[in-house]
């Protein structure tokens, strides 16, 4: 597991740890509303978004705000449905599923690719050639 | 530049009156230096633009500056949220967070609950009341977040770098329509966008070969007849998808189909909308999940069987019925909104010739990218964004059978609009971008820049030319939480028009009424502007007091009410006329009032007349 990978990894948990606590126990503070539409917003979906290793910054952003929002409802909506409403207990099956997925990152399951390790050995026995834009596209993770 | 464009906002921003407001909306209140450091702004974009190699920070600075000065304008003069349907809407989270319950067919909202489920999730876990003390952010974080998935669609259109900044930033000078605001189509438009950018990112058909469609029966005749050069340009070239294992193909497409599910339970018309769209992509032979239309169509069914069944039993035939009526839905979208004073017919008539140009500038960038001829000495990175200009032309024209369907209130051409500004905004950006040949043109920078000052004039225009009724002040906010206050449950809370900051809370424990109908069958011939005689207030007295039928009764009279039925003449009584007469009659009393706004009740039982 790289550093960066721990530090993401790290910050999710953190902030899962931390908006758990104040929606849980009912904390009224100011940082509260921020810290939670921040982590509903962006973290279960960046946590599942980094499993799939996409190696792109912005396709990875645009479906950890994806992820995220449909994992909120779909979590919501189901307890709803259910007859069992309960934010808290939404909010808990949000934070199992983005802590779930920044544990399976960290023991570095589904590991990479098949392609894009293939790709990446053919990377390592060839001098890198730059596009004549120097387009990103297909820079890999 | 940028940063000056920066200070000079600042300045101008606290000096942005609500109350400065006219016909014409927010351009007749907005200082000199605001639209200095507008124009700053963009000019900045627009040489920024040119450098080579491109400085993304920048670009992301002054695009960043952009939304925040266009889209962020109202939220800082105003400090209010704007449009009653965010209050409504509001309102529904309200009562699903309180209580836990889909009430079924009380009205088309509780239908697709969808987005309502997650604000009221949303709202509990932040341990707030409701998210109105957030609400006027939100034009300015879906923005923001539209462009993601826009920035993925434009870069699997091209291999030039330039052209999904440019894609970007036209659609920020673009969006004049008013869905982004806390609302379930402006929410279920960004999943909408992130479908379609996964399908043309990672679901592209790579094989080489002709388009679908160029093998249908009797086509291929008449497609030798097209010119070469033309044809050419329409043949869609072999495009590579972004690098992905079949593992990772299949995760996103089990993403793709939940993202989907949560855009079937949460909007009427967005299902529809990313249907026709991907339908095109596949028809176009774009996307290698060919079954997806028909997974979308059974889904949709499934939804509208078991999710929606209450509202199609009550409203199904006046859906299906209006489905078809083309003719219709046009004469409703394109007449019904096109009334009232002469400042608003200017706005409104600046709504269809903006909309119009906008969509003659994407259709003469489509036409640029097949027409440009490719050769040595004009390749240039505009020209390669022709590869893929079918499947994005295709994708701007793909809201259209909307119109089929029904008119949305009138508002379809508003949807449709919307749904296919990603697309134009792309072909606009295609059609501005600079070839290598005249890239760094002078002339070349003054057009792009006058065109891209032309959009945002037309956009502050149209985007803010109704503020006066989308506009709440901080009095009728005070006003309508001292209703909630005092109105105990089942009460009727009646207005003279919808525009209200009202049914944020009791969703569906209170009666809500606008009076304009009533209105106008108790006094049919009354002249606009008329005052009313006491008969008539009697008359208008006694059917408020039939309708409250022993309920208490309250009347909200304020600004906003008084603007919409002055901007789109709804009624021949003022709302503060009206309020005048009742207050007077001694059939209603006045129990709260403030600069902009008055609460009358109604007196029960009736003070007996004296002889």
């Amino acid at each position: 597991m790289r550093r960066t990978d721990r530090w993401w990894s790290g910050a999710i948990v953190a902030w899962s740890i931390a908006v758990g606590t104040l929606a849980f126990a009912d904390v009224d503070t100011p940082a509260r509303p921020l810290l939670a539409l921040g982590f509903l917003l962006v973290c279960p979906g960046l946590a599942i978004a980094r499993l799939l290793r996409l190696g792109d910054g912005i396709s990875e952003a645009m479906l950890a705000i994806c992820l995220s929002l449909t994992v909120d409802t779909l979590a919501a909506a189901a307890l709803l449905y259910a007859g069992h409403w309960s934010p808290n207990a939404s909010l808990a099956i949000v934070i199992a599923i983005t802590d779930a997925a920044c544990l399976l990152r960290g023991v570095g399951w589904p590991g990479r690719p098949a392609q894009v390790r293939v790709e990446r050995a053919a990377a390592r026995r060839t001098p890198r050639v730059r596009g004549p834009r120097g387009h990103r596209e297909d820079r890999l993770a | 530049m940028g940063i000056l464009a920066a200070l000079l906002w600042a300045i101008a921003l606290p000096r942005v009156d609500p109350a400065d407001f006219s016909d014409i909306g927010l351009v007749s209140a907005l200082p000199m230096a605001g639209y200095a450091a507008l124009v700053l702004v963009t000019v900045a974009f627009v040489a920024a633009l040119r450098e080579q190699p491109l400085r993304p920070l920048l670009l992301v600075f002054l695009l960043s500056l952009l939304l925040f000065m266009v889209y962020g304008v109202t939220a800082v003069a105003e400090g209010t949220t704007r449009f009653n349907a965010a209050w409504r809407h509001t309102g529904l989270m309200d009562h699903i967070g309180r209580t836990g319950r889909i009430e079924s067919g009380f009205d088309a909202y509780f239908d697709w609950p969808g987005f309502f489920i997650l604000g009221a999730f949303v709202s509990r876990v932040a341990g707030v009341s409701n998210l109105l003390g957030y609400a006027q952010w939100v034009s300015v974080l879906l923005n923001a977040m539209y462009l993601l998935p826009l920035f993925v669609i434009a870069r699997s259109s091209t291999s030039d770098p330039r052209i999904p900044w440019l894609t970007s930033f036209i659609f920020l000078l673009t969006n004049w329509v008013g869905q982004d605001y806390l609302s379930p189509q402006g929410f279920n438009f960004f999943l909408a966008l992130c479908l379609i950018a996964i399908l043309l990112r990672w679901f592209r058909v790579v094989s080489p070969g002709a388009h679908v469609i160029w093998r249908m029966p009797g086509l291929g005749w008449g497609w030798r007849r097209v010119p070469r050069r033309l044809r050419d340009g329409l043949r869609p070239e072999n495009i590579e998808n972004a690098p992905s294992s079949k593992r990772q193909r299949i995760a996103l497409l089990v993403i793709w189909l939940a993202v989907f599910a949560v855009i079937d339970g949460s909007h009427q018309l967005t299902p529809f909308g990313a249907l026709f769209a991907v339908s095109g992509i596949v028809v176009l032979n774009r996307c290698s999940v060919r079954w997806l239309p028909v997974g979308m169509v059974a889904m949709i069914a499934a939804w509208l069987y078991f999710g929606a069944s209450a509202f199609l039993a009550s409203q199904g035939q006046s859906i299906v019925g209006g489905a078809g009526d083309v003719n219709s839905s046009v004469a409703r979208t394109a007449t019904d909104r096109v009334s009232g004073t002469p400042g608003h017919l200017f706005v409104a008539q600046a709504n269809v010739v903006y909309s119009t140009t906008v969509w003659g500038l994407a259709a003469l960038g489509g036409l640029r990218l097949v027409l440009v001829r490719k050769s040595r000495d004009t390749v240039g990175a505009a020209i390669d964004g022709r590869r893929d200009v079918v499947t994005t032309a295709a994708l701007a024209l793909a809201p259209f059978p909307l119109i089929a369907l029904q008119s949305y209130g009138g508002e379809m051409f508003l949807r449709i609009y919307f749904f296919a500004l990603p697309f134009m905004a792309l072909l606009i950006a295609a059609l501005l971008l600079p070839s290598r040949t005249n890239g760094r043109s002078v002339w070349n920078f003054a057009a792009t820049s006058l065109v891209s000052l032309a959009l945002l004039g037309g956009l502050l225009l149209c985007r803010y030319g109704n503020e006066q009724i989308n506009y709440f002040s901080r009095d009728e906010v005070a006003a309508a939480d001292h209703l909630y206050d005092v109105a105990e449950p089942g009460s009727w809370l009646a207005s003279v028009n919808w525009v209200v900051p009202l049914r944020y809370r009791g969703y569906t424990t209170y009666r809500y009424t606008p009076l304009n109908n009533l209105l106008s069958e108790v006094a049919p011939d009354l002249a606009v502007g008329s005052t009313l005689d006491p008969a008539t207030t009697d008359q208008i007295a006694d059917a408020l007091a039939a309708l409250a039928a022993g309920e208490p009764f309250y009347l909200y009279v304020s600004r906003a009410q008084e603007a919409a039925n002055h901007l789109f003449g709804y009624s021949a009584i003022s709302p503060q006329a009206l309020a005048d007469a009742l207050e007077a009659s001694g059939r209603f009393r006045l129990i709260y009032a403030n600069d902009d706004t008055r609460i009358l009740q109604l007196v029960d039982p009736p003070p007996r007349a004296t002889t």
